[in-house]
């Protein structure tokens, strides 16, 4: 399924009667989606995306998403065309649970996990064994954080920050790195960093300086609560790779593409303006962070 | 006969060089006949100097256009004719400006002068010059001295601006004397003393009543016999001329939101009260709403704030998106102009300080906000002391 417009209050909405009430409560739709509908009034349009994230609580709950994939396809929701079953659990190439609605192809929703305690893998297939066979659910180390300072949609179904989102994408792109999107975005291949990093950028833009400034105090409780260990280091170098991203010019390039086909769309960005994004934003957000654990620090 | 008032009825953009100096002599003659008080004195052009005390001992005669060590010596040779063939003078004094001459060359001439005149008429003659370095005065004596005093001002602000005698542009400390008295104006203070003026504006002496001069051609501005000044009204032509001059006095610099989203001027402003960078201040619409709570406008369209020469590293700090505007880019959010005093208006240990009225009117101006900052002036002029 290639990227379309979609209104993403009406993708919500849909999906939250879709989806089975009891279910709903084990739900946070994280990614572009969530941003999207958070930021709704600011978009003013339809934007381009494909896939409704939903992240499974609680973390490390596989047995949940097995549940839930399960009651989903029993629901009459159907697997997408790349979403195939592999013999065991073992294999190296464990294919995400992507489900169609019963009904349309408006969207489809991928399930993510939550990450265990202690994940210190960027990414890991966690194995997940449905009827017909072994598929694999992601789980990214800083997914957890999506868990946190949740905000809910109208219909009441509960979606990601951006605060934790962008925290979650900041931590998640320590440097800006070869790999690329397996599929092109507005037809060109983009680094991952560049458009994760991307969205941070295009988060603050929408939140605006007041609202980010609130950013690093939710910040500081959620990497304690997920990371109590090294919340002091992840907050030391949140910043590394954002910082990375604004000294490297191509890289920066493909974020502005990525940001300007998604959440700033028709807004004519350019890669001046989201330079200045960034050093605003790293004013404002990264360096209150760190220096709020470098205080907590000294004052213990 | 008595003396008259000052004419100053030349205007300020068409002065002819020795109409100004002219204007100037009657100028410093007002002010010495002011300054030194009783015996009363009197005009006596008519007697070959300028001016005579009461009892005609004492005679002062004013030369501002002397250009060099043959002009001096030939007023100095007049005046020893009148005073040798005026038994009653006691004593002859020449005030005079040597913009063209340094002091170590007035003393020289002056020295010349006595090996050239009897010892007897030579001590009835005396001189106040102001050279392009310094103040010759003799004798040094009491009357000497007063003379100098009376005459410093307006003689040093000749020094200073030594061009003040022609046609040129005001300079900034000319605007720093306006903007000082400007204020005192608008909130009514009555007139200001020298000493006042010269603090507020950060200026010399010499500036100051070099200033007061240039105000007093053009009607603008009232003297006061106790070395005190204030304006007559509004100073409307000096207004004008600010406007029109305001980039090159104020140099200001227009900052732009580099992100690309519509200005937000409030958010900086809170953001500025928080960060409170020394020397800073604000003007504009912000501080026309601080002098009257009832002053006409919705919104901020934007931020304007003086701050010194150089001192603009807190820009970057205040908001890193921000990037000086190109040419002829529009929407600036943030303007950062040199004051044209060192005077703030003092704040709340909460609030930010303040620019003057006077540099507001100018923020209100540059906006296009012309009508409200006339009911500014207004509002501020029938506000309660």
């Amino acid at each position: 399924m290639t990227d379309h417009a979609v209104s993403p209050d009406a993708v919500l909405d849909t999906l939250s009667q879709e989806l089975p009430p009891d279910l709903r409560n084990h739900v946070v739709i994280v990614g572009s989606l969530a941003a999207a509908y958070h930021f709704r009034v600011e978009i003013r349009g339809p934007i381009r995306t494909k896939d409704a994230d939903l992240a499974i609580r609680p973390a490390g709950a596989i047995d949940k998403c097995e549940h839930i994939a399960q009651r989903l396809l029993t629901d009459g929701w159907r697997r997408t065309k790349d979403c195939v079953p592999r013999s065991t659990a073992n294999h190296p190439e464990l294919r995400a649970i992507r489900l169609n609605p019963p009904e349309h192809e408006n969207y489809y929703a991928e399930l993510l996990g939550l990450p265990s305690k202690g994940q210190t893998e960027s990414k890991l297939w966690e194995p997940c064994r449905l009827d017909d066979g072994w598929y694999g659910i992601p789980c990214f180390r800083y997914l957890g954080l999506a868990d946190h300072h949740r905000q809910k949609s109208e219909a009441g179904l509960a979606y990601a920050s951006p605060a934790m989102m962008a925290l979650a994408n900041l931590l998640s792109h320590p440097t800006v790195g070869d790999e690329v999107m397996l599929a092109p975005i507005g037809g060109r291949t983009i680094r991952r960093a560049a458009k994760d990093l991307g969205r941070v950028l295009a988060l603050s833009f929408l939140a605006g300086r007041e609202v980010v400034e609130t950013w690093p105090s939710l910040w500081v409780a959620a990497l304690r609560a997920e990371f109590s260990d090294d919340c002091s280091e992840l907050a030391r170098r949140s910043g590394d790779g954002l910082r990375a991203l604004l000294q490297a010019p191509d890289a920066l390039e493909e974020a502005r593409h990525a940001v300007d086909i998604g959440l700033l769309n028709g807004r004519g960005i350019t890669v001046e303006q989201l330079e200045a994004t960034g050093a605003r934003f790293i004013a404002d957000a990264v360096e209150p962070l760190s220096k709020l654990f470098k205080y907590e620090h000294r004052t213990r | 006969m008595k003396l008259q008032p000052v004419n100053t009825a030349a205007t300020f953009t068409h002065v002819e060089p020795e109409f100004s100096a002219a204007s100037m002599e009657r100028t410093l003659l007002a002010r010495l006949a002011a300054d030194l008080g009783t015996p009363s004195w009197q005009e006596a052009r008519d007697r070959g100097y300028d001016l005579q005390s009461a009892d005609g001992r004492l005679v002062i005669e004013a030369k501002f256009g002397l250009k060099g060590a043959r002009d001096l010596r030939s007023a100095m040779l007049q005046l020893a004719q009148t005073v040798s063939a005026t038994p009653r003078i006691e004593r002859a004094l020449l005030v005079a400006a040597l913009p063209k001459m340094g002091v170590a060359r007035a003393t020289e001439e002056w020295a010349q002068l006595e090996r050239l005149f009897r010892p007897n008429l030579m001590k009835r003659l005396g001189i106040v010059a102001v050279t392009r370095d310094g103040e010759l005065v003799q004798p040094s004596d009491a009357t000497g001295r007063r003379v100098a005093y009376a005459a410093r001002p307006i003689l040093g602000g000749l020094r200073e601006q030594p061009r003040a005698l022609g046609h040129h542009a005001p300079t900034p400390k000319f605007f720093a004397v306006w903007s000082a008295l400007l204020d005192a104006w608008l909130f009514r203070e009555g007139s200001l003393r020298i000493g006042q003026i010269m603090k507020r504006a950060g200026c010399s002496h010499p500036t100051v009543t070099a200033a007061l001069s240039r105000l007093d051609e053009r009607r603008e501005v009232e003297r006061r016999t106790s070395r005190s000044a204030e304006l007559r009204a509004f100073p409307g032509a000096s207004f004008a001329e600010a406007t029109s001059l305001a980039d090159g006095l104020r140099k200001p610099i227009a900052f732009v939101d580099g992100t690309g989203k519509p200005p937000d001027a409030e958010g900086l402003l809170r953001r500025l009260a928080r960060m409170r960078p020394p020397g800073v201040a604000v003007g504009g619409v912000a501080a026309a709403r601080k002098y009257d709570r009832n002053f006409d406008l919705v919104g901020l369209p934007r931020l304007d704030v003086t701050a010194p020469r150089g001192q603009r590293e807190w820009v970057h700090v205040l908001d890193p998106a921000l990037r000086a505007a190109r040419k002829d880019e529009r929407a600036a959010v943030l303007v950062v102009s040199e004051p044209l005093t060192p005077m703030q208006r003092e704040s709340t240990s909460r609030e930010l300080p303040l620019v003057g009225p006077s540099e507001t009117l100018l923020d209100l101006q540059d906006l296009r906000l012309g009508e409200q900052a006339m009911s500014l002036v207004t509002a501020l002029r029938e506000r309660k002391r």
